[in-house]
Order: structure tokens, then sequence, then C-alpha cells
């Protein structure tokens, strides 16, 4: 339902993202890899149209994106950003009332099915108690939540995510995880997410892109995908995809200061053949 | 998870509304005490249970205190309404539209565009002193973005010590170009007073007439503007992804407050602060809901309503200019605002 197509990205006379194609299914759920200033937010911000693509096209279920009305595409594709600034004064519910923007009338409020969504999202997210609190007093963790709720209000086709577990501690890292994969599949939302764990990422994605240097090096299911090589030559880290005895989740263990080849060697003692996702259905 | 009760989070939303209703009424209820002081004071007798019954249709007026009531005292009183009003919104917009609570048309030099330009058309076209608005909106729109784009840096975006001292600069150099004019066409320019200590001196329904089309495009393009500048202050890319054009609300944004702050510039001169303090003021108490504007603007006038009455009172039968006062009054609460700033610290 997705489409980029060939998309290039220049900022100030570098160019940040190199020639990226890739397409997006219903309900599929990606994640972006890849060293920092690859390219990933970039990518992210050039699909909603904040910065134009130099070259190339979004094609959003088959129509040019970047010519469909602005209010159209807020209810398309929505991205929870890295660059945010907190307003002064204002309260949670408040913050969280700006995602259903796209949905309100010239010259009208919210209706009761805005309201309804908005504290449907706060419930969703555990910031139900935070509702009155200004957002400026909160802690980081409880403001990416209220954040990731704007997006939640927002509830566009396609969710984008830079860096969604930014502050959020353990519990709450998997409670959005949770929310994100119950709103995807009970609503049939694609989501595209920039990571930085790549176990999380070897575990509840679907899909995994790896960029470097701006462009996509691999595409797929992240098993098949993410080897220890790649992960050296994208990262330059050295270290091992394991299968955890005890639950076969696939872990990668980083082993900065060691040569890889140390590893070839005890292959045989992995028991486990391929992880199984763990469904947080 | 604690989650409080549904109960005590609608009265905390409850409290909020009580909250800005009840300024709203207060305000209201000030304005009216004012329009009546306003009417009242000056150097023919009339008093203010006399004015409180002609106002009710009630009371029994003689021929000229009627006329000075209807020719002079009411339209002087609408016109300095309507330039709190003005200014007190132009002050709003921009504060949210720079996320910089130091933003005010008379210190960041808007007023001062709008006198230079004014100033210019009254030296060279004496006669085309009904071109006064459109002239000062010009010169407000231009000095507004002049300063904006002195003060606004890539990625830092515009801090308020920046547009603040770039403020100080283009009021000192508009300052000296309107010195020179002025005493360049002395025999033209009615008075430097005027545009650096503002008055509502001898303002007839003419000015109301000059004043109030541009009142209302503002107030209704504020209102447009509002809703939309408040997802801005949550981040250019938030706000792009909820479908808002960042670019063109801001370049509207500062053609409605130059539009406001221009227009009230033309009619009354530099009246300073009131577009600091009672956005400020009001944002303070209200936050972000719903009557930001509304309460602005009746806070705006009343403002400048008490000043003027206050301007006509203290000294009679001389008379203070208005801009001293609103000076007098928001000074002090500028310094204050500096004194508690954390980015100064």
């Amino acid at each position: 339902m997705l489409e980029v197509q060939n998309v290039s990205v220049n900022l100030g006379g570098v160019e940040v993202v190199r020639d990226v194609s890739f397409q997006i299914a219903r309900t599929d759920n990606v994640a972006i890899i890849g060293p920092n200033g690859c390219g990933k937010s970039t990518l992210l911000r050039c699909m909603i149209g904040s910065i134009p693509a130099e070259k190339g096209r979004i094609y959003l279920h088959g129509e040019d994106f970047s010519g469909l009305p602005l209010k159209q595409r807020a209810k398309s594709i929505g991205l929870l950003s890295q660059r945010e600034s907190v307003p002064s004064m204002t309260s949670v519910f408040d913050y969280v009332c700006a995602g259903r923007h796209p949905y309100r009338k010239f010259f009208r409020g919210l209706d009761r099915i805005d309201l309804e969504v908005v504290d449907r999202v706060l419930e969703e997210l555990d910031i139900a108690h935070l509702r009155d609190r200004v957002v400026e007093r909160l802690s980081g963790g409880e403001r990416q939540r209220v954040r990731l709720a704007t997006l939640m209000a927002q509830d566009p086709e396609v969710l984008l995510l830079d860096e969604p577990m930014t502050g959020l501690d353990l519990c709450h890292q998997y409670l959005l995880l949770k929310v994100l994969s119950t709103t995807q599949r009970k609503f049939s939302k694609a989501s595209i997410s920039v990571m930085h764990d790549i176990d999380m990422a070897l575990r509840f994605f679907s899909r995994l892109l790896v960029m470097k240097e701006g462009r996509i090096v691999a595409d797929g299911p992240p098993q098949e995908v993410l080897t220890d090589r790649l992960i050296q030559e994208v990262f330059g880290v050295c270290g091992k995809i394991q299968t955890h005895t005890e639950t076969c989740f696939p872990l990668f263990v980083c082993d900065p200061f060691q040569d890889q080849s140390r590893y070839t060697e005890n292959q045989s003692q992995a028991s486990c053949s391929g992880g199984t996702s763990l469904d947080l259905g | 998870m604690a989650i409080n009760s549904p109960g005590e989070m609608t009265q905390k939303s409850g409290i909020l509304l009580v909250r800005s209703l009840g300024l709203c009424f207060f305000l209201g209820a000030l304005l009216l005490v004012g329009s009546a002081a306003s009417l009242s004071v000056g150097a023919a007798q009339i008093s203010f249970q006399e004015v409180c019954d002609w106002a009710s249709g009630g009371g029994e007026l003689t021929e000229v205190q009627e006329a000075i009531l209807g020719r002079s005292r009411l339209p002087r009183l609408i016109v300095a309404l309507l330039v709190g009003i003005n200014l007190s919104i132009a002050g709003l917009l921009l504060q949210l539209v720079t996320r910089n609570p130091l933003a005010d048309p008379g210190l960041i030099g808007v007023t001062a565009g709008a006198g230079l330009a004014a100033t210019i058309v009254l030296a060279l076209y004496p006669r085309a002193a009904s071109a006064l608005p459109i002239a000062a909106f010009s010169g407000a729109l231009i000095s507004s973005i002049v300063v904006y784009g002195v003060s606004w840096r890539p990625g830092a975006g515009s801090s308020p010590i920046r547009m603040i001292l770039a403020g100080v600069a283009v009021n000192a150099i508009l300052g000296a170009v309107i010195g020179f004019l002025m005493t360049a066409y002395s025999d033209r320019i009615p008075s430097m007073m005027f545009w650096t200590s503002g008055s509502f001196n001898g303002r007839s329904w003419m000015h109301f007439d000059l004043l109030w089309p541009y009142s209302l495009v503002g107030v209704i393009g504020s209102a447009l503007l509002i809703p939309k500048l408040k997802i801005l202050e949550m981040g250019e890319d938030t706000a792009t992804s909820l479908g808002i054009n960042a670019g063109q609300v801001r370049l509207f944004t500062f053609v409605i407050a130059a539009l406001l702050a221009g227009s009230a510039a033309s009619v009354a001169g530099l009246v300073g602060f009131v577009g600091l303090v009672v956005p400020h003021l009001v944002r303070l108490l209200v936050g972000r809901s719903a009557s930001l504007l509304p309460t602005c603007a009746i806070g705006g006038a009343c403002l400048l309503v008490w000043s003027d009455v206050a301007a006509r009172a203290i000294l009679p039968p001389s008379e203070i200019a208005v801009g001293v006062i609103t000076g007098l009054l928001g000074g002090p609460y500028f310094v204050y605002l500096l004194y508690k700033s954390r980015w100064l610290q």
C-alpha cells in the first residue's frame, strides 16, 4: 500500500538518503536499524513531507503522496519524531488532543468520537492518571508515552516511529510493543520503527531494513537477514547471534574487543534451530 | 498503574473551565466599569452616576453633555478598546509563533516599523492620511520579518534574547530615521511624542473607521491560526505529520500580527508592553484552553481603557500619554520576566 521509489534526500549539500526503494504492505511491522547518521530519521521525515525528496517518489495506494491534501496525508502517515519541543503550560489531555487535528472540521472543535479516542489511547499507554498534568513537568519516559499517545490518537494507516523506546523503562518498552502489535492487528495498520536494540528488532518485528550510509543494505525477515557478518559490516562491532538455550529466543551477544573467528568453533553447541517470535497478543 | 477516579479528573478540568469563565466574567465587569469611568473623566463635568444612567437609557443629559459623550469620549473609548484588543492579540500571536515569552510588538520593533512607514506617508504624502494603516501595516510586517530573520538560527530557532537584541537594534535605527524625518519635515508632522508614547487624545470616529476593518480581519485570522500555532509549538516535524504547513502558518501569523499591531500604532502611536503583559498573564491563568483568544482580547481592552482613564485622571487638567502609563505598568513586569527566566542563567 505504501511504495517508496528511488528516494534520495539532500541535506545541506550532503546526500543523506541515497536511492532508497521499498514497499510496505498492510500490517507490515518493519524495523529499521543502522548506525547513527545513516539517514534513518531523515528517511522517515521525508516520508511525511517534512523535508523534500531530491529524487524519487512516494506512492500511497498508487497515488503520489506529495500531491495529496495535507489532512489526507496526516490521516495516512504519522510520525513520532525525535525532534520535538515541549509547548509551555499544556496539559497532557490537550497535548494528545492535537493528534485529532486532521479530523477536525473547519471552525469546529473536537467531537465525541475524538474525545473517546483520546481517552482510549491515554488508557492504553498507561497515562490516564497524568491526564491533567502539565507536559513540561513530566519525566522523559512519561513524556515519550504522551507523544506516542498523540500519534495513536492521530490514528494514521502507517505509523512511523523514530526511536520509540527512548526514555522508556523496561515495563513500558514492552507495553509499547504490545499496544503497537494489537493496534496493528485490530485496525490492520503498517508500522516502521527506527530501533537501536538488535534483540528487539530480531524478535518483535516481521521485517528488517538495515541502512548504512544512506542506502538500504538488507531487507527481509530479521532472522534471515541479520547475520554476525552484516552486523560487523554495518556497525563495526564483533559479536554473535545465538539462540538462548532455554527460551529459544535469538540474542545478539556482543564482544567488541575480540576477533570474530573465535566463535566459529563453538557453532555446534547451539541446540535450538531458529528462534520463535514471542507472541505478544 | 495508578489511575485516578474519573470523577477526580473531570473535577480538575472543571476547575480550569470555571477559572477561564470566571476570569472572562471578571475582566468583562472590569471593562464595563472602566468604560463608564472613561466616559465620565474629563474637563466637562459628567458624573459617573450620570453616565451609568445614560448608558442604561434612563438618565437625562444636556445637549452639550451628550455631544461631548457622543463625539469625543465614546469614540475615544472605543478606539482605546480596539487598540487594546489589537495589541494584546498581536502579542499573543508573536509569543506563540516565536515560542518566545518576551515577544511584544513594541519591544521587537514591529511598532517602530509601523511608525516609520506612517511618518514617511505624513512627511511625503500628507494628503494620503487614509493610507496610514496600510502603510503602518507594511512597515510593521517588514520590520517583524527582519527581526525574526536576524534572531533565527538554523536548528536552534529564534532565541528570546537574540530577538530582544535585534528588536533593540531595529528600534534604534528606525527611531533615528523617524527623528530625522521629524526634523526635516517639522512643518508637516505633528509631534514625535506621538510615536514614542502613544495617546488617545482627540481620537474620533474617523480613527474608529480607520481601525475597525483591520481589527476584524485580525481577530478572525487569529481565531483560525491559534489552534495551528498551538500544534506548531509541539515541533515542526510533529506539526507536519499532523497536516500543518509550518511555513505557511508562520507567514500568515506574522502578517496578521503586523496587521493588528500596525493598525493600532497608526491611530494610537507606540503603546508599549500591552502585547507583552496581557498574553503572558492570560496564558499563566488559562493555559492553552480555547478561551485563550477571547480572554486575551478582553484583557487587552481592559488594560488600555483603564490606562486611558488613569492618563486623564492623574494630573488634571493636563493629560499624560497613555504609553507612559502602560510603560509604568509593563516595564517592571518585563524586568521581572527577565529576572526569573531560566535561559538567562
